[in-house]
């Protein structure tokens, strides 16, 4: 057997609230131009119906729904650019 | 670590939230994967079970009930049927990276379709 317990801390902390234009304008800068986003009470929803992805947004957390795993660490990537972090 | 007023001092992440004044923000990440299985999803359930068991530790791998299990009580994994195949759902949030993406490579490297 090979067991192992990856045990690695996250590299960063991330805090504070996700400014949705700044996303949507990093996402445009990588190549990410069909992103359409909805707002329902609060709560922003960013669909990039070509990648296969849906990012859903609310004041404290953010939450990528995603098919493609290669783009969920470039996405993973630009959100944490756009958040700070310690 | 944190620097204030002139000292420096060891805390616990949960501790520099406040000292920080700031508020975490969670980056939750759910992966699809749809595979080409056609038995019943308990099967499906029961044969990640034991596989992740083997990979991580069968403490570290609980069955939540026939169609969902948790790893180190922090990923979660859902299945569903999905005809013809059936869909794995896997969840984490950043804290968790080193662990959703080892068993995000896990599972895409054994339910590889075709």
């Amino acid at each position: 057997s090979d067991e192992e317990t990856p045990n690695k801390l996250p590299r960063c902390y991330p805090y504070g609230n996700l400014n949705v234009d700044d996303l949507v304008q990093r996402l445009a800068q990588a190549g990410l131009t069909d992103a359409r986003v909805e707002e329902l009470h609060g709560v922003y929803i960013i669909t990039l119906a070509n990648e296969d992805v849906i990012i859903k947004i609310s004041d404290a957390s953010t939450h990528i729904i995603s098919g493609n795993g290669k783009l969920r660490e470039k996405l993973r990537d630009i959100l944490l650019e756009c958040l700070g972090s310690f | 670590l944190i620097m204030k007023n002139n000292s420096v001092r060891i805390v616990g992440v949960n501790e520099a939230w406040g000292e920080l004044g700031v508020a975490s923000h969670q980056l939750r990440f759910t992966e699809r994967i749809e595979v080409d299985e056609h038995g019943p999803v308990p099967t499906i359930t029961s044969s990640l079970h034991t596989l992740l068991s083997q990979k991580l530790g069968a403490s570290q791998v609980q069955a939540v009930n026939e169609f969902q299990l948790s790893v180190a009580d922090s990923v979660f994994i859902n299945i569903h049927d999905d005809e013809p195949g059936k869909t794995i759902l896997l969840s984490w949030t950043h804290q968790d990276e080193a662990l959703g993406s080892k068993l995000l490579d896990i599972i895409r490297s054994t339910y590889k379709k075709g």
